[in-house]
């Protein structure tokens, strides 16, 4: 085995019994087709779950986990089906022309930037 | 549809993984080349941000300056900070000691660890979480108990293989067993645990430096139905360069003098005296600490003796009249009953008197006199008996009397 813990090797958490070590390495071992790789592995089983002792040990020698768990991951956005109109939605809107006193204005043909409307203001430009 | 939130499982996501950029950021300016620590290790950050310094240290940290994370890590006083905190920070320095090989760091781990052992409960948890089956209760106890001196165990058990060798390890370990109080001050240890440690240490230097004295002692034992001679003082010679290299721990000035002073006897027996002299010139800085010790510290009486017979050894070796005097008064300073001591120094006093007398002028001859009867009377009083050189210098002294 080599220097590297093997909790930490393998990212193990210690407190999480031999069941599911051993399940974890199993995962491991078939998903390499390196021979030297998975004895390092058995290697790790062995001394992480045949003996309590140095499953202890080798645990103090882990850095705990100590950090708050990644959470619950949020709920995707995702936009529903469109929902029928409401009835308010179906009544004509009020002109904003008329709202800002502009319907009878007179609009001069001009080009968009010397537009008084969109100037801010409703007077006509000097000649 | 529904609007994105930033919930708080969010932000401790965020932290968690900025804990990770910051243990990097922290790890690279450790200087080590190794990866950093396993990604659990950044819990050490969250830990430390828990304090408005920590919170401080991660934002400096987050604009590229871990710097006061880095002292952060370094806590001078650890009694009372959180058990797992400890955890983390014995392990993160226990690393960097390995991979730097600095004593600093081995105190610095070593201190955590002690503090971690004053948290049994911790510690007990942590074996009831990793074996719930498999061991008794009172294993887990015990365990518990002594869990926090394993990385102490492996300081000195590393200290111990490399002792042959001269090792770093083996160096710093001594370096380090030294002087704990550091350990125990920075720990917050209370003077029976203070006191604990002490004797730990003093028990650990003596196995490590007896493994380091193995090697030398099989020499010696391997040469001893051999003659005494330059391969005896070779070997010898090996065993003070241990002494100066290990810091002159008292242990191998008393391993040397046990082992070297009956080679010294021998070669002084068969008048080897080159040999005796190479033997005297290396051992000559070893000799006088220990008898500068010896006239201190009453547990090391049980050696004036022996080593005052060096001394007598030196006396009768060293080329020129004063030195020659100047040993011959340390060795019966170190063990004033020593016999061979009392009787050189009295034979150096007669021939002291009679070169005064012989060098007193016609005029004036009077102060010399004084000086000659004086050695002359110490002579006797160190040296009762017959000794033709005494003898011949209390004739002077009388005849320049009358």
């Amino acid at each position: 085995m080599s220097d590297e813990n093997p909790y930490e090797a393998y990212d193990l958490d210690p407190t999480a019994g031999p069941k599911a070590i051993t399940a974890k390495l199993r995962e491991l071992a078939e998903d390499t087709d390196d021979e030297r790789e998975r004895a390092r592995i058995r290697e790790a089983w062995e001394a992480l779950t045949m003996h309590p002792r140095r499953r202890l040990d080798l645990a103090l020698q882990a850095h705990p986990e100590s950090r708050e768990g990644p959470g619950r991951p949020p709920r995707p956005l995702i936009a529903g089906p469109a929902e029928p109109p409401a009835l308010d939605e179906l009544v004509a809107l009020p002109s904003l022309v008329e709202l800002a006193g502009l319907a009878d204005v007179e609009l001069a043909d001009l080009p968009l930037d010397e537009d008084p409307i969109l100037a801010g203001s409703s007077r006509t430009p000097d000649p | 549809m529904t609007a994105a939130q930033w919930r708080a499982e969010d932000e401790a996501l965020f932290q968690r993984l900025t804990d990770r950029r910051r243990l990097e950021r922290l790890w690279a300016a450790e200087g080590v080349d190794a990866p950093p620590p396993h990604p659990r290790a950044a819990g050490m950050i969250a830990l430390l941000r828990e304090t408005p310094e920590g919170e401080r240290a991660a934002t400096l940290a987050d604009e590229g300056d871990p710097s006061a994370l880095r002292a952060l890590v370094r806590l001078e006083r650890l009694a009372d900070r959180r058990p797992v905190l400890l955890h983390h920070l014995a392990l993160y320095h226990e690393r960097l000691a390995r991979l730097r090989g600095s004593a600093d760091d081995w105190r610095t781990t070593l201190a955590a660890w002690a503090a971690l052992g004053r948290s049994p409960d911790y510690l007990r948890a942590l074996a009831d979480a990793v074996a719930p089956e498999g061991l008794e209760d009172d294993a887990k106890a015990r365990w518990a108990a002594s869990a926090a001196w394993q990385a102490w165990e492996r300081l000195v058990g590393g200290a111990e293989r490399g002792a042959a060798e001269r090792s770093m390890l083996t160096a710093i370990a001594l370096s380090v067993l030294a002087d704990v109080q550091p350990i125990a001050d920075r720990a917050g240890l209370n003077d029976n645990e203070g006191e604990s440690l002490q004797h730990r240490s003093e028990r650990a230097r003596v196995r490590i430096l007896d493994a380091a004295l193995d090697p030398i002692g099989e020499l010696l034992d391997d040469s001893e139905g051999r003659e005494a001679d330059v391969e005896h003082v070779t070997t010898l010679e090996r065993l003070v360069h241990l002494w100066r290299w290990a810091g002159k721990p008292p242990q191998v000035e008393r391993f040397f003098v046990d082992r070297a002073l009956s080679i010294g006897w021998e070669l002084y027996k068969a008048k080897k005296f080159v040999s005796l002299r190479r033997l005297n010139e290396v051992a000559r800085p070893l000799l006088d600490e220990f008898a500068a010790r010896i006239a201190v510290e009453p547990r090391e009486i049980s050696y004036a003796s022996r080593v005052a017979q060096f001394m007598v050894f030196r006396a009768e070796l060293e080329p020129r009249f004063e030195n020659q005097l100047a040993a011959a008064e340390r060795a019966v300073r170190v063990c004033d009953t020593h016999r061979n001591g009392r009787l050189v120094l009295a034979d150096l006093l007669s021939e002291r008197a009679l070169r005064t007398l012989e060098q007193a002028p016609l005029v004036g001859r009077r102060a010399h006199a004084e000086r000659a009867r004086a050695d002359v009377q110490r002579a006797r009083s160190l040296w009762p008996e017959k000794l033709p050189r005494l003898d011949q210098a209390e004739a002077a002294v009388a005849k320049e009397r009358a």
